[in-house]
């Protein structure tokens, strides 16, 4: 069940009448029914799923509060330990166990050692690493006594499971979710609009951006072989496009859908392409990822205040859990290397941060942030070619191709299936995210002072061109994660 | 709330009537019919309830629709040949609406290639070729349990008659069920050929089924074919030379493996032998 079916649609609707209608403002109600929904949604994907997730919250749900109870800080430490090796434990086995077996296995037989290890049948949990995540910084929260434990399971077991975000998060944190769950929540008409808007945005970039992009897309990555450097070049920046638009647009629904029930979550996304670096495209780009790993590792490994050659080393780790995170595949972890090769330049000369936001104040960009917006995006795209590939095999077939190909011809993507419509409406799309950057979704504000007709008209024709011009479903690609 | 509710409400009514507006009016007019993808099924539909002087009535898929066209008038025989994905469900239904508008034949041909009668409803196509124009009270008493369990596996069949879907290209995307006992003949092809037989007799025509030319790619899977399931089922009358018939060309000759280069050189070929 995903957010653009009409099956999320009937669920949503039926949740969201028995929220606000039988159980208006009976919060412990409400939680349950939260969590009744959410295990539903997740349920749907695959029931079998389900039970690793019940069993997952319940023991974290004791082994939080056992570190709260803790009769010293030694002991609290050790149940922390417990609890973080138990997380990781659960991904490890769930996601990780068969490739290490596969690349241990290559790897002692290319050395000259004959071995022969089967795998696993392990069935994949859909959205482990999110969910996983949630849980792990829970405890790491009590332990630094940020927060104090949920004592109430339901409350606890809906922050872990909320439908909106379990399966592409934002990964939210429990100082921020959990409160939420415990105060009245009276239904708030802007939220909820604000919440409509954001869907209504999430679902232009998915159903029209990513889905028609991604037929494109898989095209050139399917003849890579016949396919000229023109054509995987705009293959390459097609697919940049294509996993913004439907990563961010699930986001954007996730946090559209929480906003009608009341809840505000973390953003994810923050216009990353009009970066004018590396550095700023990573405090934009899966920003609550991005910011889990900053806390919990980063910071866990001595962060900023360790000798040079530590920090290098720790950003080096955050870029290669980071890579590793996205899935079991070489791919990933070279992905992440080449970040951290790209990242680590820029820490060392200090110019990790950018003292102004982009184009400020300014309606463009100057120059000088132009260059530096299109060559970051470049090498962002770069890295998307490996982070696509099935292998990198593939990876390095396709950049040798990129660099040795003809650019002779016009790109075959392009000359061959050109679709004047899908171009115009990317055009709006990059506009209305240059113009919006400043807020949370691009057309947050757009038309808030306009007159009502004309307002609603932009809404209308956004409507309309989703359903005309929406591109084949596809999976969101963040699902397999 | 409920101000939200309302304005939510009030903001989607033009756009539900303005979706509405174009599938109601080619509803209507019945002009979705000449525009949809696979419009030769309702081509074939319409053809079939309207009177005929031939004596001989082909049925066939869309290979067997480039070798005697629909569309094209032909003294000597009628062709209702649409589409394999309406499956022989969907056929016999064209057969039984041409007897029914009072028409009279000597002979009906079945020209399909022999993967055709794998078809047991089972594939994504079945939403758009079989359900939209066959799952209907018009034919829904003539379906047996077989094609109502296969149907109830696909999402959204209720939603099958619903306008917007009706009129439009829409399906819905998923897997279907693809492991089966069988290696030629489907359940529903076995019942509703068997279902042709028996107005064979009670009409008093002969059934001849021919295969089309077939890439021989395929020869392989059709060699392995059980043709058990043929004399199993009683059909080995309907099914003579069937095998022996089949015309293997190589990939030259086919747009895409399926469909013929030239078809009208066969279609001769096939009149001065078989259809005559």
């Amino acid at each position: 069940m995903v957010f653009n079916s009409l099956s999320f649609l009937l669920f949503f609707i039926v949740v969201f009448l028995i929220y606000y209608f039988p159980l208006k403002e009976k919060t412990s109600y409400q939680n349950w029914l939260l969590l009744l929904a959410s295990y539903f949604f997740y349920g749907f994907a695959a029931w079998k799923m389900v039970p690793l997730l019940l069993i997952a919250t319940t023991a974290f749900y004791f082994v939080g509060i056992a570190i709260y109870n803790a009769k010293s800080d030694k002991t609290a430490n050790r149940i922390t330990i417990l609890g973080v090796v138990l997380g990781i434990g659960m991904l490890l086995y769930f996601k990780y166990l068969n490739f290490f077996i596969e690349s241990f296995s290559t790897l002692f037989n290319d050395i000259g050692f004959h071995v022969s290890w089967s795998t696993f049948n392990i069935i994949i949990q859909l959205g482990i690493s999110f969910f996983t995540f949630k849980l792990i910084s829970y405890v790491i929260e009590i332990h630094r006594k940020h927060i104090k434990p949920c004592t109430n399971f339901v409350e606890f077991a809906t922050y872990i499971a909320f439908f909106p975000t379990i399966l592409s998060g934002p990964i939210d944190r429990p100082n921020n979710f959990i409160p939420q769950l415990q105060k009245k929540r009276a239904f708030d008409y802007n939220l909820a609009v604000d919440g409509s808007l954001q869907i209504l945005c999430g679902l232009f970039k998915k159903m029209v951006i990513a889905d028609n992009l991604a037929t494109y897309v898989d095209k050139v990555w399917g003849n890579i072989d016949g396919a000229s450097g023109s054509t995987l070049l705009i293959g390459a920046i097609f697919y940049s496009i294509q996993i913004y638009a439907d990563f961010s647009g699930y986001t954007d629904m996730a946090i559209g859908v929480s906003k009608i029930f009341g809840f505000k979550i973390t953003k994810n996304f923050d216009y990353p392409y009009f970066s004018r670096n590396v550095s700023e495209f990573w405090r934009k780009w899966h920003i609550s990822l991005m910011d889990w790993l900053k806390e919990y590792v980063y910071i866990s490994l001595g962060g900023n205040r360790v000798p040079k050659y530590r920090i290098i080393i720790n950003t080096m780790v955050v870029f290669l859990v980071s890579g590793l995170w996205h899935g079991a595949n070489w791919t990933f972890v070279c992905w992440g290397a080449y970040h951290a090769f790209l990242f680590i330049p820029l820490l060392l000369l200090n110019k990790n941060k950018m003292k102004t936001p982009v184009g400020n104040g300014r309606t463009f960009p100057d120059l000088k942030e132009f260059f530096q917006i299109m060559l970051t995006f470049l090498l962002i795209s770069f890295g998307w070619i490996i982070f696509r590939a099935d292998s990198l095999s593939q990876a390095f077939n396709y950049i040798y191709r990129l660099f040795n190909g003809s650019y002779s011809e016009f790109p075959e993507l392009i000359s061959n299936n050109f679709n004047l419509s899908l171009f115009c409406l990317l055009s709006v799309f990059l506009v209305a995210e240059w113009f919006g950057r400043d807020q949370q979704y691009a057309i947050a504000q757009l038309g808030v002072n306009w007159k009502k007709p004309l307002k609603y008209a932009l809404y209308y024709a956004i409507i309309i061109a989703i359903f005309w011009f929406r591109g084949k479903g596809q999976e969101y690609i963040y699902f397999q994660f | 709330m409920h101000r939200y509710i309302s304005k939510i409400v009030v903001f989607f009514i033009p756009l539900v009537i303005l979706f509405y507006s174009e599938p109601v009016y080619l509803l209507i007019d019945s002009k979705y019919k000449e525009i949809v993808a696979g419009k030769e099924i309702y081509q074939s539909i319409k053809k079939s309830k309207q009177k005929g002087k031939q004596k001989k009535l082909i049925l066939g898929d869309s290979v067997g629709k480039q070798l005697f066209s629909s569309t094209v008038h032909d003294d000597t025989f009628n062709s209702l040949a649409c589409n394999q994905a309406i499956s022989m469900a969907g056929h016999y239904f064209l057969l039984k609406n041409y007897l029914e508008a009072g028409n009279k034949i000597d002979t009906l041909y079945l020209v399909f290639m022999p993967l055709s009668f794998l078809n047991n409803l089972n594939q994504v196509y079945t939403f758009h070729y079989f359900l939209k124009p066959f799952y209907k009270d018009e034919y829904k008493p003539y379906l047996t349990q077989t094609v109502y369990n296969q149907v109830k596996k696909i999402p959204y069949y209720y939603l099958c008659r619903e306008p917007y879907i009706l009129t439009s290209n829409w399906a819905p995307q998923f897997v279907p069920d693809k492991s089966v006992d069988y290696t030629f003949l489907s359940p529903i092809s076995i019942e509703y050929l068997k279902k042709i037989k028996s107005l064979s007799k009670s009409h008093h025509f002969k059934t001849i089924i021919l295969p089309t030319p077939t890439i021989i790619d395929k020869k392989g899977i059709i060699d392995k074919m059980n043709r058990n399931e043929i004399s199993l089922n009683g059909l080995s009358e309907e099914f003579e030379n069937y095998f022996e018939r089949i015309i293997y060309l190589d990939n030259n000759y086919f747009i895409d493996s399926v469909h013929l280069k030239s078809p009208k050189r066969y279609s001769m070929q096939y009149r001065n032998t078989w259809i005559k």
